[in-house]
């Protein structure tokens, strides 16, 4: 499985390979094009206003056509260009239209912030591409896709039912999507999901842990089901590193919400995973305890290169927290970027301020304001 | 290869087991619930028939021997079956079922850790009944003899295969099916021939009762209290019978499972 899944990527690399060759192979009158589609996007976007402007009427088409107030119709997931490969994940190829030229608008008007990463890079942890979630007429998640890069932390925000706690079930695989496939580490969740469970954890105040059973039962039943070697060894690291040793033999049911949210921790970090979901890791904590476990998860992230996925209402965690933002509305990818790519897209001081621009439909004011 | 993959299934299953049997170290009044229920009918049954022994002579006491043998063996197939449900109910009770669901514990691993649960508290729920029999009543089960071990093993696949179905129907219905974690085998008692011979039924219920496999291993202990000879045939048929129930039963449990999953419920099960 393994082998066949790394020959896969390798042929997926050389045809991607094919397709997007470095700048500097191409043709000389071809460079420009392609080190403009290469930009980092506010340099291209900066570019683009600079020579073409683009009427808002056909920003309003586009927003008719799609029910959807839109995201910049670049290539799906934009990250700065910090190095080649990233560059060439974001889907650029020699001799492509411009994706943000108003010609490129007219013939594909449904193009898209939600359209998939177009290949597993080797640095991926997560790819996500087509994902739909519908059930019965409620579309849940509608056609997202988007690549993790390892170690990167990615937030996903969205108001209540935008998406996100679906998303994070079906890459857990405790949800079967309609349509679209998940590759975590390398295995797709549809027929290899155990495997990259091993090596993945998460946790959510949503779900609970036994209460009747001691702190360090609870990690002890965790340990064994994802076959951590010396158990009692990895719960003293743990109960060190997280300040459980106070309250480890309690029962877990009798802790505050703060005790409760270490332990959650703990026990999503039993396996030492690579890949970490949280779902609201510090809902209903007290401003202090919401402080400590951020703080606690920008040491952990920076000490282990572990790839985290959060899913949060809590702007200023994610501000601090993630490199990258997805925006969830109606579950649908509205827009997607570094937290400071926001901010200045949207003109805005603050996150809060970006996520009410989304959930209030201002978004097109802040395109003409840009 | 394939060493290190058993280990690692035997250790999940342990990691779900022990997680049961740290919950009734802390929980005595679960512990009690175990014993409480068989210790009390054998009380009932036991007082019932020393009274009718006594007051019509030998012939019936034997036939009160099967009646206390009859509580004995339907309450293995009873415990059996609560210990799987039950035990899958404490994880949704503790809102616990979307941690285990996304660990790499296999959906088999978690049956046979139930199922290894059942085996536990159905030894320690009908061991005191078989001691209390013994002690008051002179009844000693094992007198049956090692054909007993046959009759238990056929007892508790079947309580474990209805508590498969049982489960299915919770991952259906939610925790709005609970109740039938109790009730479901209560209502095959009739059919079962525990305290009666199934010629006893009407016709009509014969083959109700003969398809189930806890009827032929009643009519086995009948034959064994009563004629003294072992019942090969019925053995056969309850372990065909349990073979192809456990089959399906497995089956609606796959089935289940993964409709669960589309659905989402594994995630938000509950009433």
């Amino acid at each position: 499985m393994g082998r066949r899944a790394g020959l896969g990527c390798i042929v997926i690399r050389v045809v991607s390979w094919k397709r997007c060759p470095s700048p500097f192979a191409a043709p000389t009158w071809r460079r420009p094009i392609k080190l403009f589609a290469m930009m980092p996007r506010h340099k291209r976007r900066a570019t683009q206003f600079a020579q073409v402007r683009r009427p808002a009427a056909n920003l309003a088409r586009v927003n008719a056509a799609r029910g959807t107030v839109p995201g910049p119709r670049l290539a799906p997931w934009n990250w700065p260009a910090e190095s080649e490969e990233l560059r060439f994940r974001v889907g650029d190829s020699v001799g492509a239209p411009d994706p943000l030229s108003p010609a490129a608008m007219d013939a594909a008007p449904d193009a898209p912030m939600n359209a998939p990463a177009p290949m597993d890079a080797p640095g991926d942890a997560i790819v996500v591409e087509h994902l739909t979630k519908r059930y019965g007429t409620t579309l849940a998640v509608d056609d997202i896709g988007f690549a993790v890069p390892a170690g990167a932390t990615i937030g996903l925000l969205g108001g209540n039912g935008a998406g996100k706690t679906t998303t994070i079930a079906l890459m857990l695989g405790i949800l079967i999507p309609t349509a679209g496939t998940i590759h975590i580490l390398g295995h797709n969740m549809a027929r290899d999901r155990f495997a990259a469970l091993a090596r993945m954890n998460f946790s959510s105040p949503y779900v609970a842990l036994p209460s009747r059973l001691s702190v360090a039962e609870n990690l002890r039943v965790y340990g064994h089901l994802y076959n951590v070697p010396h158990i009692e060894r990895r719960i003293a690291e743990l109960s060190e590193e997280l300040e459980l040793n106070e309250f480890l033999h309690r029962p877990a049911g009798q802790l505050s919400a703060g005790q409760k949210t270490r332990i959650a921790l703990a026990k999503a970090l039993i396996n030492r995973p690579a890949v970490l979901l949280l779902d609201e890791p510090t809902a209903s904590l007290d401003p202090d305890t919401g402080d400590w476990v951020r703080g606690w998860l920008e040491r952990y992230r920076a000490e282990s290169g572990c790839t985290i996925l959060l899913a949060s209402h809590n702007m200023a965690e994610v501000e601090r927290l993630c490199d990258r933002v997805l925006m969830l509305k109606r579950g649908r990818i509205v827009d997607r970027g570094s937290p400071a790519d926001l901010l200045s897209r949207y003109g805005r001081d603050d996150l809060v301020e970006v996520f009410l621009d989304i959930a209030r439909d201002r978004r097109q004011a802040a395109e003409l304001i840009v | 290869m394939r060493g290190p993959v058993v280990r690692q299934s035997a250790r999940r299953i342990w990691g779900m087991m022990y997680r049961h049997l740290a919950l009734y170290r802390r929980s005595w009044p679960r512990l009690l619930e175990l014993a409480y229920w068989p210790v009390l009918q054998m009380c009932i049954w036991g007082f019932t028939a020393s009274y009718l022994a006594v007051r019509m002579g030998n012939p019936v006491a034997v036939a009160a021997g099967t009646l206390l043998g009859g509580v004995l063996l339907w309450e293995v197939a009873l415990r059996s079956q609560m210990g799987v449900a039950i035990s899958f109910l404490e994880e949704l009770w503790s809102r616990n079922l979307g941690h285990v669901f996304v660990s790499p514990l296999r959906p088999w691993e978690l049956v046979a850790a139930l199922i290894g649960m059942s085996m536990i508290r159905m030894f320690v729920g009908v061991g005191p009944a078989i001691l209390l029999a013994w002690g008051l009543y002179a009844f000693n089960l094992f007198a049956l003899g090692p054909i007993l071990v046959l009759f238990f093993a056929n007892l508790m696949v079947m309580g474990w295969w209805v508590a498969l179905g049982v489960v299915s129907l919770i991952l259906r219905h939610g925790a709005g099916a609970e109740a039938l974690a109790w009730s479901v085998l209560f209502g095959l008692t009739p059919f079962s021939a525990v305290f009666y011979p199934v010629a006893v039924l009407p016709a009509a219920l014969r083959p109700v009762a003969l398809a189930l496999p806890s009827s032929h291993v009643f009519e086995g202990m009948r034959a064994v209290l009563l004629r003294g000879e072992i019942p090969w045939d019925h053995l056969a048929w309850a372990v065909g019978l349990n073979v192809a129930w456990t089959l399906g039963a497995a089956l609606v449990f796959a089935r289940q499972f993964r409709a669960a999953r589309v659905r989402g419920a594994l995630l938000s099960i509950g009433e």
